[in-house]
């Protein structure tokens, strides 16, 4: 029993080992050709991931597979706000309104197929627009919503579907339609539960269609021999690493082995660019929607539109960006839209929305006391005679944020207001009270994806979005609980009319409302981050061209990089 | 026989425990797992707000009564219905049947090698007290043990890993490797498991050689180690079947505690490493709101210090007779 017991123990030491030792000598020929490999795929890493799980639902962008829109699945457009904003044709070959307004034909690509070789048809698209009949989860057009804005969707031909609409809606195709992924009907008709279905075979109409491999920490999309564009796409196949942390894929992106990503690297010239000059990039791109200070403005004394003005005139946003943001996010005025949406700003208001946003701690003193707050030995009181205090919180794992925030609070301190930083220890303790502004803090904006601010302005006027106090609004973006009747009513008539000349005219009225009653304090860009190799392949948005939006894992953009990468 | 009765109906009541702490916790925890949830429809609810109540409504079963939400529990426990991963969106069963394996191979190969090692070690630093083991190696393992298991995982990462270029960084294989039983497979993944194993032993020999030291020195004072050394028995004999099967025991019962506490440590190397297995799965879990995914994790981490506790016993049973008879 005990020799027994000893030679066990033995064996297994003995073996262990032994296969350390012969293992560590064995793979190095390995090692060596995996580094010599020729490349194939574009590799892109990501961060936080789990082991991968087979999931390529496209209805499901909160557990499925990257690439699986834009690369498995096409929608009829992409819209962008990127480069001055564009509606690219993907599977619509052309769009057209006709009975004032209220029609839209699509005329579909006539050469469109599925992977699996059969035609796309225009049933296919008329039932991918609809189905949200077969099942609640698959609309995306508001088809089942009670106030539903559509008409009727019908197949007009061979080759076109006519929408109809009860109100003429000029937001539809760069808001809505753009989101609708086009998926073959003999397959999704049969799904019973959709948001459960993990799709492990797909069958789309996209550029990269086959899985070729897929394991837990990898998989790669090969080319659709059946794509029907011509000659494309450039390159055989798109491949996904996994990466548990933004550290794991700095090794990844910094050795060669992922050519791109999207996360956050501090000091990223040191860190990642000075490992190869000629080919490692970095695109941060300072265009997009703005990061805010928010506020619950149901709460006194944040009600006070005068207040937000004094506290945005508080800060130093120069300051923020260069020492908080690392340089990387630029400042933003007051409007905070203006790096995303240049076209659409009124010139007339630009002075005001600059000077909101100039750090000027005498004009903000001048906004608190002239709205009736006093100063008691520096100290700022509301009109009620309460100290104006507020703590700031965030996630202490957020350098950037922390460290902007806290020359902000040390700027708002100057001005007589007890500001101060709140550091939480993780996403769990900050984000169900950030994002029901139970507490003040910083937050994103929503509506990236609309070429026109529409969506922007949407999110903080409207009275749908405004859940009300105390309640998270992640599902709206109106985290400051604020609507505004009159900018409710401008947003009717943007929708309600296709004449961008008026849609401007309006578009500037809502301008002017924000500058009146600043809802959230715009601060910087909400940078969109990503880095490249161009050792292997070419072809990704940069600073200089951001044609879509460099982050590959939101939606249907990345469609139109996948596209344009080729061989460098 | 009684003893096992015992500790079985212990285990019982320890499981019973830990199920319902598991329970509970989620529910105390900040946020609500509704958050989680509604990550999947985030793409429903953007283009229709108003879903969002309806949601809420349909989703609400979930906030049953907690009389009602308990026995729910149980039943789907034992069933094995552990629910859908919100941000997998497959069932959690699924997940951990992905991931486990990895673990247990880490996790296994790493303890009995630290065990092995660890008692070997420190059986001889024990018989040559004041020698050359006793005297480098054990303040080395002290030394290595007393290092945080990421922070170790890190330097092995940044000094072993990526500037020696000795082992592989991350992964459990390499990312063109096809997973399944052939010979290259499974080279690549003990290749790749190296490092992280090297760490476990690293940091956790050192208990296991100081245990089986301390006791060792002591048995060896015994009356019989020096009546089997008048027998003129021969050195190694002695002190292999003599003096450390005896002072084994001890360090033996330590092992299902020390191994509740190394798990804890254990999700922070597969994490540094990247290793998908249950460690990473369920710190990632965690920070994404993950509810279904997170409770299945922590009842599986309960279950398995409990079982290795029980496997505890029983062998102790087994290698001590007084254990057998006490009772």
């Amino acid at each position: 029993m005990t020799r027994r017991f000893q030679r066990v123990a033995g064996a297994v030491g003995a073996f262990a080992l032994f296969a350390f030792l012969v293992v560590q000598a064995a793979p190095a020929a390995h090692r060596g050709a995996s580094a010599s490999t020729a490349h194939p795929c574009v590799v892109a890493t990501g961060s936080g991931d789990q082991a991968f799980v087979r999931n390529f639902n496209p209805f499901n962008s909160g557990s499925m597979r990257d690439f699986t829109q834009g690369g498995i699945y096409e929608t009829l457009v992409v819209s962008t706000a990127f480069g001055g904003g564009h509606i690219y044709p993907v599977l619509a070959k052309s769009l057209a309104y006709s009975e004032n307004g209220k029609a839209l034909r699509i005329t579909i690509q006539p050469n469109a197929r599925w992977s699996d070789g059969k035609k796309l048809t225009v049933q296919d698209v008329v039932y991918s627009l609809t189905a949200g009949r077969q099942d609640k989860y698959m609309d995306r057009i508001g088809l089942t919503a009670d106030n539903s804005n559509i008409a009727s969707v019908k197949a007009a031909g061979r080759n076109v579907v006519v929408i109809r609409f009860k109100q003429v809606d000029s937001t539809f195709v760069g808001s809505v339609l753009s989101s609708v992924f086009i998926v073959p009907q003999a397959i999704w008709s049969k799904v019973k539960n959709v948001a459960d279905f993990t799709n492990p075979n797909p069958v789309g109409s996209g550029p990269f269609t086959r899985i070729t491999r897929f394991n837990g920490q990898d998989y790669v999309l090969s080319k659709n021999p059946n794509y029907w564009q011509k000659g494309l796409p450039r390159i055989g196949c798109v491949e996904r690493i996994a990466a548990a942390s933004n550290d794991a894929a700095l090794l990844q992106i910094v050795n060669g082995e992922a050519d791109w990503t999207h996360n956050f690297v501090p000091n990223v010239e040191k860190a990642y660019i000075a490992h190869d000059k000629k080919n490692y990039h970095a695109s941060y791109l300072g265009v997009g929607l703005p990061i805010d200070l928010f506020f619950d403005l149901t709460k006194y004394p944040y009600s006070i539109p005068a207040f937000r003005k004094g506290v945005s005139q508080a800060i130093d946003r120069q300051k923020v960006v260069k020492l908080g943001e690392y340089g990387y996010a630029p400042a933003v005025n007051a409007l905070g839209i203006e790096t995303i949406y240049p076209k659409w700003l009124d010139p007339k208001l630009k002075p005001l929305a600059k000077k909101l946003a100039t750090y000027n701690p005498t004009a903000a003193k001048q906004a608190f006391t002239g709205a009736g707050f006093t100063y008691k030995g520096g100290d700022l009181y509301d009109p009620k005679g309460d100290r104006v205090a507020f703590q700031i919180h965030v996630i202490g794992g957020w350098s950037d944020w922390v460290a902007s925030l806290q020359i902000i609070a040390k700027n708002l301190q100057d001005v007589g207001i007890d500001a101060s930083v709140k550091l939480e220890p993780d996403w769990g303790a900050w984000q169900p009270n950030a994002m029901s502004t139970k507490f003040v803090t910083l937050l994103w904006n929503f509506g990236g994806n609309d070429i026109t601010p529409y969506a922007y302005f949407f999110s903080h006027y409207d009275p749908s979005t405004n859940l009300g106090p105390g309640v998270d609004a992640a599902a709206t973006g109106n985290w400051e609980h604020y609507s505004n009747a009159q900018g409710a009513a401008l947003l009717r008539q943007f929708k309600a009319t296709l004449s961008v000349k008026k849609q401007k005219q309006i578009a500037y009225k809502l301008q002017k409302i924000w500058l009146d009653n600043l809802p959230g304090i715009p601060l910087f860009v909400g940078p969109r981050w990503s880095t490249y190799s161009t050792k292997y392949f070419t072809g990704y948005p940069t600073y200089k061209n951001p044609y879509v939006d460099p982050i590959f894992s939101t939606g249907n953009q990345v469609e139109k990089i996948l596209l344009s990468l080729r061989r460098s | 026989m009684r003893f096992i009765l015992r500790r079985l109906t212990f285990y019982g009541i320890a499981l019973w425990a830990a199920i319902t702490l598991n329970f509970v916790l989620p529910r105390l925890m900040p946020g609500s797992p509704l958050d989680g949830l509604l990550l999947r429809y985030q793409d429903v609810i953007r283009s229709n707000p108003a879903i969002l109540t309806q949601l809420k409504a349909q989703l609400g079963a979930a906030d049953e009564p907690i009389w009602r939400a308990y026995p729910h529990y149980l039943g789907d426990v034992f069933t094995g219905n552990l629910g859908i991963s919100t941000a997998q969106g497959v069932p959690v069963s699924e997940v951990i049947g992905n991931t486990l394996p990895w673990s247990i191979f880490l996790v296994g190969t790493g303890f009995l090698l630290s065990f092995v090692v660890g008692t070997t070690l420190g059986m001889f630093a024990a018989w040559r007290r004041g020698g050359f083991t006793d005297n480098a190696i054990t303040p080395l393992l002290m030394a290595l043990q007393s290092f945080p298991a990421f922070f170790l995982s890190l330097l092995a990462v940044y000094f072993l890993g990526l500037k020696a270029g000795w082992f592989p960084i991350q992964h459990a294989y390499a990312n063109d490797t096809e997973v399944g039983l052939s010979r290259h497979f499974l080279a690549d993944a003990f290749r790749h498991a190296q490092l992280p194993i090297l760490v476990i032993v690293a940091i956790s020999a050192g208990g296991w050689l100081l245990g089986m030291r301390n006791v060792m020195i002591n048995t060896i004072s015994e009356d019989y180690i020096t009546m089997a050394q008048a027998k003129g028995l021969r050195d190694r004999r002695v002190m292999t079947r003599y003096a450390a099967r005896n002072a084994i025991l001890p360090p033996l019962t330590g092992f299902a505690a020390f191994f509740a506490s190394a798990v804890g440590g254990l999700i922070l190397v597969e994490v540094v490493f990247s290793y998908p297995g249950v460690g990473l799965t369920i710190q990632q879990a965690a920070l994404g709101h993950d509810y279904p995914l997170v409770q299945a994790l922590l009842l599986l981490l309960a279950v398995t210090v409990l079982v290795a506790n029980l496997i505890m016993d029983l062998v102790y049973a087994v290698l001590d007779p007084r254990v057998r008879t006490a009772s």
